[in-house]
């Protein structure tokens, strides 16, 4: 575990959140100030023992979308200089977003809203969600696998079937477990 | 002496209007280990969803019998007091783990008690070492094991000591030498315990009596070698002979 | 619909952060004055579903795809506060660890994907549901409530891209809104297979949603309804509502917020073309009758899903799972 790994939550954080806002305030002329981060940041991801290949690559994934938002900016005069500006902004943006993803854990992240008074339904649905969504798409996978071993020939319609019967089911599977839960919670809680 | 667990006339149904228990009589004695056994449909989960009184869920259906803790009877308006008292291990450790990190969800019984900070952390030490993961922390449910889960499951009971443990099947889904380790956990816990299962080599190791169910009603209770001994009885309500099956040391008196 | 950093400006996140916390907050009163333990168990479990679900994506158009929101959905089935609380919670984690999403726009898309989302898609579906409604519209009510749900949700992301200075609203409106029309339709889709499922196999969480523990009382709702749906136009509207671009631009130089960036160029769109109002007028009637014919699409496909009753459905309703 780095040092970066171990720094609190809301460091990491606000440190994120003050970087973006002031490339939010760049202007479009000086938006390629914002590369100046860039050496900063790849410094930071050498102390926190990331390998740069899967980092890279997760930000590749990302970056056709950002490119296409800001091809919206180019009907505009000076079209060109403002989707570029833009789409390098966002573009460290996301690196940012990716390294503070890369080094918080969502059970750091909860301990910091806690600590900020965020509602605690929230907190709690947060905790859930991140326990349970894992176990969901375990689920999810096993059903499509068994399906495919029963399917032989598919058309389109049928695949949106398929689909939509899979997620109708899952749902209800979700709730069965939503109540197991509860009677668990409830077994503990004493109330 | 008062019986730990005891419980009288107790029928359910299910809202649909199907019988879930049929008017089920017996008692625990504090300190003993009790089976019960029976088909797929018996009633043994529901049963079990009885006694620290998440079933019913709404009172006042008439008259659906009674169950009692240490002669108190399960209510709406003891129901905190009750669940002090009877741990409920549930079938899928999944829906029981339910918090972030292990640590988080043994706590997590303590911190409903009002334990303080230290103390819940020190009952969180000795339940981990009780079921043999100490060390474990600071893991996440989702890289644990099945039978690692388990055990922490048991650990979260353990650690605001319940009088009574009641499980659901406890050894369903681990492979042999989780299963071994469970039966020794479980053996050397001094607590009541109403285990409902399939595993009948464990109730002919665990277990002074057992309690046959099917279809809701209770067919027959006794020393749980009698009756697993009893071939007639075991294939007339859907289970398999264990006289032959298992080893002749279990069931042996 | 998740905006990414760099798009907004300080000023609009940090405005929408500010609505969508007020929205946030009152939607987490409403609950803890219900909540009893454990009731989050359901809210968290739905959220773990619907992040589930926005992984799975289906093709629109070419080259696009587009992936579930489920802001309706979850509307329909949790209430409008357990909706947006689990919306929120999908956005966060979405955020954090699939770096969909900007930290910093967070505000913005729980605005939008919450919050207007949420609102629309749950306000549609009990004013199309009326009372005690039978399956089949209660599943095309779920459908069409799902595409507005989309369609308010990217006019809203829209309208803030637009007043960040980061493209023309003549631009962005017409590419957002075409696109979510088609990803609405999957919503609309998918939701109602999903809720024809659960009335088949768990009709009671939909009736006890009408009454019970998570959803607002009758009246309380109709409150609830209009007051959202004022936040919500206030919202959407607000890069639209000015009449005068000259107020607004008089208004972001009094602030000094004037940059080099193109501001909102509503001018060309809305002032000084001859025939305008009829051609907004020619639109307004095109998008109803196109929206009358969604609805009876969505009404064709609820019969097609809701299936006849059986005598031979077998019986539901038990908590406990029979394996022994």
């Amino acid at each position: 575990m780095s040092s970066i790994h171990r720094a609190s939550a809301g460091l990491k954080l606000g440190v994120s959140l003050a970087l973006i806002v002031g490339l939010a305030a760049l202007p479009a002329e000086r938006a390629w100030w914002g590369l100046g981060a860039l050496p900063w940041l790849l410094l930071v991801a050498k102390l926190a023992r990331l390998s740069f290949k899967p980092l890279l690559r997760r930000w590749a994934f990302g970056a056709p979308f950002l490119l296409g938002a800001a091809s919206l900016a180019w009907f505009q005069p000076h079209g060109l200089a403002a989707a570029a500006a833009l789409f390098s902004k966002s573009a460290i943006c996301l690196l940012i977003l990716q390294l503070l993803a890369s080094t918080t854990s969502i059970v750091e992240l909860t301990r910091t809203l806690r600590s900020v008074h965020a509602p605690p339904v929230l907190c709690e649905t947060i905790v859930l969600l991140a326990r349970y969504s894992s176990l969901l798409g375990d689920e999810a996978r096993r059903m499509r696998r068994a399906r495919a071993g029963r399917t032989f020939h598919t058309s389109r319609i049928r695949e949106w079937q398929a689909l939509g019967n899979a997620l109708g089911l899952l749902f209800i599977r979700t709730v069965s477990r939503a109540e197991r839960v509860q009677n668990a919670m409830r077994a503990r809680g004493g109330a | 002496m008062t019986p730990a667990l005891s419980v009288e006339n107790l029928s359910f149904e299910f809202a649909s209007g199907a019988p879930a228990l049929r008017s089920l009589s017996f008692t625990v004695d504090a300190g003993e280990c009790v089976a019960v056994i029976g088909p797929n449909g018996a009633g043994k989960s529901t049963l079990l969803l009885h006694m620290n009184g998440i079933l019913p869920e709404r009172a006042g259906k008439g008259d659906n019998g009674c169950v009692r803790i240490h002669g108190r009877a399960v209510g709406a308006s003891e129901a905190g007091w009750v669940r002090r008292q009877v741990g409920v291990l549930f079938q899928d450790p999944d829906d029981q783990l339910f918090c972030a990190t292990v640590a988080e969800d043994v706590a997590y019984g303590p911190e409903q008690l009002g334990c303080p900070r230290a103390e819940s952390d020190q009952r969180v030490a000795r339940a981990l070492q009780r079921v043999g993961l100490a060390g474990f922390e600071h893991r996440v449910p989702q890289q644990l094991s099945g039978g690692e889960k388990k055990r922490v499951c048991l650990a979260g009971l353990l650690a605001y000591e319940p009088n009574i443990l009641v499980l659901d099947e406890p050894s369903a889904g681990l492979d042999p030498r989780a299963r071994r380790e469970l039966i020794g956990i479980l053996a050397s816990l001094p607590v009541t315990r109403l285990i409902a299962t399939h595993d009948l080599a464990l109730v002919a190791e665990l277990c002074s009596r057992a309690l046959l169910l099917d279809r809701g009603a209770l067919v027959a209770s006794g020393p749980s070698k009698e009756l697993l001994r009893d071939d007639g009885l075991m294939r007339a309500h859907g289970m398999e002979c264990p006289n032959r099956d298992l080893p002749g040391h279990l069931l042996a008196t | 619909m998740h905006i990414p950093d760099g798009f907004l400006s300080a000023r609009v996140a940090l405005g929408y952060a500010g609505l969508s916390s007020l929205g946030l907050g009152v939607a987490c009163y409403r609950l803890r004055a219900r909540r009893e333990r454990g009731a989050s168990a359901l809210l968290g479990v739905s959220a773990a579903f619907v992040f589930a679900a926005q992984m799975v994506n289906f093709p629109v158009a070419a080259g696009t795809s587009g992936h579930l929101m489920g802001s309706a959905l979850a509307g329909a089935l949790l209430g409008l506060p357990g909706a947006l609380v689990v919306m929120t919670a999908v956005i966060i984690m979405q955020c954090f660890v699939l770096a969909d999403g900007g930290v910093f726009a967070l505000g913005a898309n729980v605005f939008n994907m919450g919050l207007v989302g949420c609102v629309v898609g749950y306000c549609c579906y009990r004013l199309l549901c009326g009372r005690a409604p039978s399956p089949t519209r209660r599943v095309a009510s779920v459908a069409f409530a799902g595409w507005c749900a989309t369609l308010a949700g990217a006019l809203s992301c829209a309208g803030q891209l637009s007043l960040s200075g980061a493209a023309r609203l003549s631009v962005v409106l017409p590419a957002m809104l075409g696109v979510h029309a088609l990803i609405g339709v999957g919503e609309a889709v998918i939701s109602s297979l999903i809720v024809a499922s659960v009335l088949r196999f768990r009709p009671e969480l939909l009736e006890s949603n009408a009454q019970g523990a998570l959803a607002a009382r009758p009246r309380a709702s109709a409150v609830y309804a209009g007051l959202g749906l004022s936040i919500a136009i206030a919202g959407l509207l607000a890069p639209i509502a000015d009449a005068a671009p000259d107020g607004f631009s008089r208004v972001t130089q009094a602030l000094g917020l004037h940059s080099s960036t193109a501001s909102p160029s509503l001018a060309p769109f809305l002032h000084g073309v001859p025939g305008v109002v009829s051609g907004v007028l020619a639109t307004v009637l095109a998008g109803c009758a196109g929206t009358l014919l969604l609805f009876g699409l969505c009404w064709l496909l609820a019969l097609a899903l809701v299936p006849r009753p059986r005598s031979t459905e077998p019986s539901r309703g038990a908590v406990v799972e029979s394996s022994g």
